[in-house]
């Protein structure tokens, strides 16, 4: 994996379109990753994911260097992610009434496996607050640290720590449940 | 679990795991959720990285 240096970072500042093109293909698939688990939809990931690169490069000689660049991306991405909720008024709302029946998965080649995974995590993480679901991605699908999800989602650690709890209880009950 | 804790506080959190089957029975349910989200990681084809990167340069080129 290629390593995000200082110097790349200098030449993403002077908005140098060569360093830009490096750090895309970087971090692409990473972020499309955190965002299509926000939103759960492959063209609207996309979207957001183009999105959010064009509004990284606008904002590149701004970018003071305090977080890391794939922390300072990831803010973005997560702050498109939620405008486009609001948008299309796709709040997910938590309500344990109204939980729709969970199919069960069947028993699966190995092939299948990893779809079959996806599917499950999917389905539950689609039950979660938004608010929830951001830590828990960050946390467990990303693997970012408390500090830097804390400086993402602007929460003190106790914060993200109390909320990813909260998140993971109800993740494994809405996984439970889809068994 | 996350390893985020150090210290006095982890070692007393292991000295109780092996003691409690009750909440080592916990950790190892919430450590398999936990594999499960690893696992499920989003991918992007080739051909979906190779648009994206065009796109992105050829709006940045059009600015």
């Amino acid at each position: 994996m290629h390593l995000i240096d200082k110097e790349l970072i200098e030449k993403f500042k002077n908005q140098d379109k060569e360093a830009f093109s490096e750090i895309v293909e970087e971090y692409s698939e990473r972020l499309y990753n955190i965002i299509y688990k926000m939103v759960l939809n492959r063209d609207d990931s996309l979207d957001i994911l183009q999105n959010t690169f064009l509004k990284a490069f606008k904002a590149a000689p701004k970018f003071k260097g305090e977080s890391s660049l794939y922390t300072y991306l990831a803010a973005i991405a997560l702050n498109e992610a939620r405008e486009r909720f609001r948008k299309e008024k796709r709040f997910l709302f938590f309500d344990l009434d109204i939980i729709d029946e969970e199919k069960n998965i069947p028993d699966i080649n190995e092939e299948k496996e990893k779809e079959s995974v996806r599917e499950r995590v999917n389905s539950a993480l689609k039950k979660l607050p938004e608010s929830f679901r951001e830590v828990l991605v960050l946390k467990d699908v990303d693997g970012l640290s408390l500090k830097e999800i804390s400086e993402i989602a602007n929460l003190s650690e106790g914060g993200v720590k109390t909320r990813l709890h909260r998140a993971r209880m109800l993740l494994k009950r809405m996984l439970n449940e889809g068994k | 679990m996350d390893n985020e804790l150090t210290g006095k506080c982890c070692e007393e959190i292991e000295a109780h795991l092996k003691e409690c089957p009750e909440c080592r029975g916990e950790l190892e349910k919430m450590e398999s959720i936990l594999s499960l989200c690893k696992k499920s990681r989003e991918n992007l084809t080739e051909e979906e990285k190779k648009v994206l990167k065009e796109n992105i340069l050829n709006s940045i080129e059009k600015e």
